[in-house]
């Protein structure tokens, strides 16, 4: 019997390296979300504010983030917020977690050259390009400072616009080219190597048939080599498949997360640290990766 | 329309979860607005001898009733290999409209853009069903977000299509109508043209409405012979 998973899948290296941590491609990490904005779909300015931003980056690392990401602009359409606001917003955060947690990896989910450059020079890690090559030189800023850069597929759509009737001959095979393309020429402008991922961009340009389409191929986007990277946490198509708003979507997110870790997929951006850790570290002992942190039953 | 004289006139939304196919477990929310495109597709169908569908996708394809359609681009499932070709998607909702209410006589596609005056033959007893929207931009949860333009944009082709007004379907703010990202503003149009003189003799609206922030209307005319 021929038996095939993520780890027996070339990658494109060794170990993703982000800020002081290095993954290997069996591990598997979390990314807390951290807004640092007052009107994000889920926690609808909880975190709104350096202070409370801060508050939140210390509680997830506490509960075993891997990585936090700070985004300034929610994804939805209202109000604009320009560069300026954006950094407002997000400069203190990235310096006041610099300042607090040395060894944090530190991302910022921005569409924006001049916003990375500036939370770069403020200690950010990685750029989390979250509507997918919008800007064409966010990956020659983050090529200068020598930071990761998460590459997205976000259907080519305007930030923060939201899809309408869209249709994909192939969404799979689509969007894994679109992936791949934006990875090489991330690297063409000078990004690591070792630094770049693919994430797959659930319901950003895309229906909730799709996005459950691309979680079932994950093996295919773990196939092109480069890490996947996945934001499932309490979205529309979890939303959608269950009939139910975003408090109570941490049960599908969770599936949805199970499945795609074991398919492959390595970072996972979440709102619920806890459960994603321990959802992951289940199916990493499942697939023999990890061992037991208590080994007593029937053994003593 | 060269020497046309269809013998009426339907309007149904673009919206692919009018199949319920597309809708899946939420189909039923939707069966009132569906139920009205029922309707005026029977109406049609009793009154000619042929359906043209008419949208305005982008490539100006004309297609006969050996076409089909799907939506799996939209996710749904693929259907076993199909040889025949295939209209596009919005063409497709009134493929799948017709086949619902049982039309087994003639039909054809027709996609009106780019030119909205594009020429379509129709023989002496046609009917049109149009596919299209109005604005999309209806409320906050709207595709395209709120806009204050959308609701009067919208209300002034609700009256159009409830009184039967040609002209001033026909006369629809074209820059405008891609701002409110209305989907029906072309096809309309080419249909104001089209008709040209013929004289509405009775017009009604069956469905206004906007329950996800884009503008449905379904609507029925029948034409002077």
């Amino acid at each position: 019997m021929t038996r095939l998973y993520h780890a027996e899948v070339p990658s494109v290296t060794d170990h993703l390296r982000w800020g002081s941590r290095a993954f290997a491609p069996a591990d598997l990490a979390v990314m807390a979300i951290v807004n640092a904005t007052p009107d994000s779909f889920y926690d609808r300015g909880r975190t709104f504010g350096t202070d409370k931003a801060l508050e939140r980056v210390a509680q997830v690392l506490d509960e075993g983030a891997d990585i936090v990401d700070i985004g300034g602009v929610k994804a939805a359409p209202g109000g604009t917020v320009d560069a300026a606001e954006e950094l407002e917003r997000v400069l203190p955060v990235v310096e006041g977690t610099r300042a607090r947690h040395p060894d944090a990896v530190i991302s910022v989910d921005t569409w924006r050259a001049e916003v990375a450059d500036v939370v770069c020079r403020a200690g950010a890690d990685v750029i989390n390009d979250a509507w997918g090559g919008v800007d064409p030189d966010l990956a020659a800023v983050a090529a200068r400072h020598g930071v990761g850069l998460v590459c997205t597929h976000a259907g080519r759509q305007t930030p923060r616009t939201r899809p309408h009737r869209i249709w994909y001959d192939d969404i799979v095979g689509e969007t894994t080219a679109y992936l791949v393309d934006l990875a090489e020429s991330a690297v063409a402008a000078g990004v690591r190597r070792d630094g770049i991922v693919i994430d797959p961009a659930h319901d950003f340009g895309k229906n909730s048939r799709h996005s459950l389409q691309l979680t079932r191929a994950t093996d295919v986007l773990r196939a092109t080599g480069w890490p996947v990277l996945m934001s499932m946490s309490r979205k529309d198509f979890v939303g959608e498949v269950l009939d139910l708003p975003p408090d109570d979507r941490l049960e599908g997110t969770l599936a949805a997360t199970a499945v795609a870790a074991w398919l492959g997929a390595q970072i996972f951006r979440a709102h619920d640290v806890t459960a994603t850790r321990r959802v992951l570290a289940t199916v990493s002992a499942i697939r023999g990766d990890r061992d037991l942190a208590l080994g007593r039953r029937a053994l003593a | 329309m060269t020497g046309s004289t269809p013998t009426a006139v339907g309007f149904i939304p673009a919206a692919p979860l009018l199949v319920p196919q597309v809708a899946g477990g939420s189909a039923s929310l939707d069966d009132e607005l569906r139920d009205a495109c029922r309707d005026v597709a029977r109406r049609l169908s009793e009154s000619a001898d042929e359906i043209v569908v008419a949208a305005a996708v982008g490539d100006g394809g004309r297609w006969t009733d050996e076409a089909t359609w799907g939506f799996e681009g939209f996710g749904v499932d693929r259907r076993p290999a199909d040889a025949r070709p295939r209209v596009p998607w919005q063409l497709g909702i009134g493929g799948w409209l017709l086949d619902d209410v049982g039309w087994k006589g003639p039909r054809r596609y027709v996609d009106i853009a780019p030119e909205h005056s594009a020429d379509v033959d129709l023989s002496a007893r046609s009917a049109v069903l149009v596919v299209g929207d109005a604005s999309a931009r209806r409320n906050e949860k709207a595709p395209g977000h709120l806009d204050d333009r959308a609701a009067p944009f919208d209300a002034a082709i609700a009256r159009a299509v409830a009184t039967g007004d040609v002209t001033a379907l026909g006369s629809l703010d074209a820059p405008l109508a891609a701002e409110l990202m209305c989907t029906g503003a072309q096809a309309w149009r080419w249909l104001a043209t089209a008709i040209g003189g013929q004289r509405v003799v009775a017009a009604e609206l069956l469905a206004d409405t906007a329950p996800y922030g884009v503008g449905y209307l379904v609507g029925y005319w029948r034409l002077a012979q």
